[in-house]
């Protein structure tokens, strides 16, 4: 009990000794101001709909479309950057990358019902890319149509797949400001492929299907930008490998037969 | 001369495990990756043979070059016929490991490459798995000998040993030329 009442005293002392810091910290006279700039509010585009719609022809090319109504909420003309990413090809090293890599993996025509067809440019690595302007407090309708080369990412012996993604991506052409609460919008999704493939997460949507093609639509959550995952695969027959491997065991089993035979005959 | 001295060399014991090891490697390396085993990347120890078939493996350094094959190669055989300083166990496991990189890595060779890589690819396996089986041989061989000295006090090595050497380094340098062309 002593000891509780000596604890107390102590803490009482300790606490009275700190009021006058405490005090100066609470009115502010010895602390610093730091004066926080306001964030300046980040242009951005707002999207009413998009849509877009992707065919896969074969496993080396597929069709691309996309339909975006956006409008510029500011009051000052926006910049802004339409985008379609090829899905990357592996390059082999080192001999033949410069063969492997083509000069264009794929053709974008990007039409803006505003300001007409815009100008589009390829990167070597399959970035299609088209630089259009937005008037303030104006809407526009963007079209964007064309074709891309898929490729396959890894050899499977029994299995063909194609891998990768299609990028779409309508994003103001300002520099990164920082974390900003990007602006979302459903996106309709509509995406075809051969009945041959089977894609990885088929169960989860309702097929349908239309003359060899299977059809899948879903709508997903479009941040100024969206990817479109591939990954779909069908059987193959090994025929080459197949021979050898046959060929292999055809040997093994005369080695094993031919040895039992002498063994025997001993 | 040559061919008896051959045939000698083909009934030596050692010669006969040293092929037995790597060619049962090699069997289990082929159908595994024929059955789509592709989960241990055997073949990038072979990275001239790999370039065609490192799909899929993150672990391959990105950049080889020519040198590079010829570095691997080399060293592959240093490894199997220096081995046998180990009593041979080093050379017996170089041999099966490197056995199974080479089987893993033909299926994606026949199926995904044109004919001439194919043609390349497979007269550099014979050349690379002859000269492995001989100096697989010599360095098992040279393994028994020093277990041998170990026993007796007394070093006794089979003149065979140096056959299998030197026809291994010749199918070496074979397999270093292909690698070049």
């Amino acid at each position: 009990m002593k000891n509780i009442i000596i604890l107390i005293v102590i803490l009482l002392i300790t606490s009275s000794a700190l009021m006058p810091q405490l005090n100066q910290y609470a009115s502010g006279q010895a602390v610093t101001k730091v004066v926080v700039a306001p964030p300046s509010s980040p242009v951005s585009l707002e999207f009413k709909q998009i849509a877009i719609e992707v065919k896969v022809v074969n496993a080396t090319y597929a069709d691309v479309m996309m339909v975006a109504e956006i409008v510029n909420p500011s009051n000052q003309t926006l910049k802004y950057i339409v985008e379609v990413n090829a899905p990357q090809p592996y390059i082999p090293y080192p001999f033949d990358a410069g063969k492997t890599i083509p000069q264009s993996r794929m053709e974008i025509k990007v039409v803006s019902e505003k300001i007409g067809e815009l100008k589009v440019t390829v990167d070597r690595w399959g970035a299609a890319r088209a630089t259009g302007i937005i008037e303030a407090n104006g809407e526009d309708l963007i079209n964007v149509e064309g074709w891309t080369r898929l490729a396959q990412t890894s050899r499977m012996i029994w299995r063909e797949s194609i891998e990768g993604s299609i990028g779409f991506s309508i994003r103001p052409e300002t520099e990164y400001v920082g974390p900003v609460s990007p602006e979302k919008t459903e996106v309709k999704v509509k995406f075809t492929y051969p009945v041959e493939y089977t894609k990885a997460d088929e169960a989860n949507y309702k097929v349908e299907y239309m003359g060899g093609f299977k059809v899948i639509e879903y709508a997903e959550e479009f941040y100024s930008g969206f990817r479109l995952p591939l990954d779909m695969y069908k059987p193959r027959i090994p025929v080459n490998s197949l021979v050898l491997f046959l060929a292999l065991w055809v040997v093994l089993i005369a080695i094993v037969v031919w040895t039992r035979t002498k063994k025997v005959e001993r | 001369m040559v061919f008896s001295g051959l045939k000698e060399l083909f009934q030596f014991k050692w010669m006969k495990i040293s092929a037995a090891v790597l060619l049962g490697g090699l069997f289990i390396g082929y159908n595994l990756a024929f059955l789509d085993f592709t989960w241990i990347p055997f073949p990038i120890l072979v990275p001239y043979l790999a370039r065609e078939t490192s799909f899929g493996y993150s672990s391959i350094p990105p950049l080889f070059d020519e040198l590079d094959y010829v570095k691997y190669t080399f060293a592959e055989a240093v490894v199997v016929v220096g081995g046998g300083v180990l009593i041979g166990l080093v050379t017996v496991g170089a041999l099966f490991v490197l056995g199974l990189s080479i089987g893993s890595s033909l299926p994606a060779i026949l199926e995904y490459s044109g004919a001439s890589i194919i043609a390349q690819s497979v007269i550099f396996m014979i050349l690379f798995v002859c000269s492995l089986i001989f100096l697989g041989t010599s360095g098992l061989s040279f393994g028994a000998s020093i277990l041998h000295l170990a026993r007796n006090t007394a070093w006794k090595i089979d003149r065979r040993s140096y056959d299998s050497f030197l026809l291994g380094l010749l199918f070496l340098i074979l397999a270093v030329v292909v690698e070049l062309l």
